[in-house]
């Protein structure tokens, strides 16, 4: 226990049932469940409130012709779906050029001859 | 007046914390090799270079906190002991914010991981990986393994959670959690919030700990440990993005779909936990209030190779405290096996 009383036994073994006392009623407290059900109404109910405030100041803001703060974060939102878009394309790109690679060095090994000798493939479709 | 007093107090913490205040976020020496969107992955240094003949090892954080608990200080770090043996890599899943508030949670545990997987494969020319994932990280970790059995040579889960059912007071707030409000009016749940919650749990744990470093302040060595604690633990949280938030709770603590094997992602593939092959070790803490010991149980279906190894120590104190060095060294004994 932290040393505030000193010497004093009294105040210690005061503040010792204090905190025991303290201590069991607070953990029985959170562990109740209608403790915790009216806690969670409270939290539901100023949830509400900041929807309720957000849609109100929203509207104040689209009534005045100004993006909303929903529509940013909405324009945010596409951002990242495109950002996710390009990495996985580009971890796509990676991987068959892995596989190209791969697969030349195969065919070197195979052959014994270094792919950029390879005679290259005639291109079936004709340029105008 | 408020702000003066909020001022006092700040400087009152930071000369007490002294040069501890300063110290790093992580405290082995590391690089970021790959970045996409919010998630970074670490490489961390180690002397002679990469290790080529055991497969590298990934460190999967909980999505809650910031992943340097694994790497607080030099005498407690997990990174810097497994380092030694295996080339370390380290997820750092960021500061998601209001633009991430739509993603999924299987983004999380299979998008972003296979990312992250995909990535150390293409480095080091492995084809499997080890895993080790502290609390929420470990159920990524396990569900990742479901999902892509071939490229998880062993997990090691770390205080993870797996089986929901009766999971504590955890489970006691997720029942009552008002998930349609949260949905409909918050983009994440605030990490702040997150905290306090962890506080509520044990009512006068702030008290205690208060009084123990009245206690123990003049001691350098706890002073620097407890500074870094408070550092990670409350000075650095972490939003947890709101649908990700409202499918963990309503998925895992809600359904317990993991553990029933109902679980699946959103394009729908479903997490088979039969299908693991990975050789997995559990380590657990038998004063846990946050992860109880029945809580790491693996599924029924899962019929993989599993080892058990219980310490008697908090959720936390399996990472930093003393029981934290028996188990990196198991971990580490367990993975060269």
């Amino acid at each position: 226990m932290y040393n505030f009383f000193g010497d004093n036994d009294f105040m210690k073994k005061m503040y010792e049932q204090w905190e025991k006392m303290m201590g069991d009623h607070f953990e029985k407290l959170v562990h109740d469940e209608n403790f915790v059900s009216e806690m969670a109404k409270a939290m539901a109910a100023t949830m509400s409130g900041k929807f309720m405030s957000t849609k109100m100041m929203d509207e104040t803001f689209m009534a005045m012709n100004l993006p909303t703060r929903g529509e940013m974060v909405k324009a945010l939102q596409k951002l990242v779906d495109v950002e996710e878009r390009l990495i996985d394309l580009g971890e796509k790109f990676e991987d068959f050029a892995k596989e190209t690679t791969d697969a030349l060095t195969a065919i070197e090994q195979k052959l014994g001859v270094p792919a950029e000798q390879l005679p290259k493939s005639k291109s079936k479709s004709k340029k105008a | 007046m408020l702000k003066d007093i909020d001022m006092a107090i700040n400087n009152f913490i930071e000369n007490q914390a002294g040069e501890y205040n300063d110290m790093p976020r992580g405290v082995t020496e590391r690089e970021m090799v790959y970045r996409a969107g919010n998630m970074k992955i670490f490489k961390f240094k180690r002397e002679g270079g990469d290790v080529s003949n055991l497969p590298p090892m990934l460190f999967v954080p909980s999505l809650i906190n910031r992943w340097y608990i694994l790497d607080l200080t030099e005498e407690t770090s997990f990174v810097n002991y497994f380092n030694k043996f295996f080339t370390c890599y380290m997820i750092d899943w960021g500061y998601p914010g209001s633009e991430s508030a739509h993603l999924p949670f299987s983004n999380f545990y299979h998008k972003y991981l296979n990312r992250a997987v995909n990535y150390i494969c293409r480095e080091t020319g492995a084809e499997k990986i080890n895993m080790l994932g502290y609390c929420i990280g470990g159920t990524l970790s396990y569900i990742y393994s479901c999902l892509e059995p071939e490229r998880v040579n062993k997990v090691i889960l770390l205080a993870s959670p797996i089986n929901f059912e009766n999971a504590g007071i955890s489970s006691l707030y997720a029942k009552t959690f008002p998930t349609e409000e949260f949905v409909n009016s918050m983009d994440y749940m605030p990490g702040p919030t997150i905290s306090n919650f962890f506080n509520n749990i044990q009512p006068l744990g702030l008290l205690k700990k208060t009084q123990m470093f009245h206690q123990k302040y003049k001691d350098p060595k706890f002073k620097k440990m407890y500074v870094a604690m408070e550092r990670w633990i409350s000075d650095d949280g972490v939003h947890f993005p709101a649908r990700a938030y409202y499918e963990f709770l309503s998925q895992l603590y809600k359904e317990n779909r993991l553990f029933k094997s109902r679980l699946a992602t959103t394009d729908e593939t479903a997490v088979d936990p039969s299908k693991r092959q990975a050789e997995c070790l559990i380590l657990n803490a038998t004063l846990d209030h946050i992860v109880p010991l029945h809580c790491t149980n693996l599924p029924p279906a899962d019929g993989a190779k599993r080892e058990v190894l219980t310490f008697n120590t908090g959720h936390v104190g399996i990472t930093v405290g003393k029981y934290g060095v028996d188990a990196k060294t198991k971990a580490v004994e367990f993975l060269k096996k």
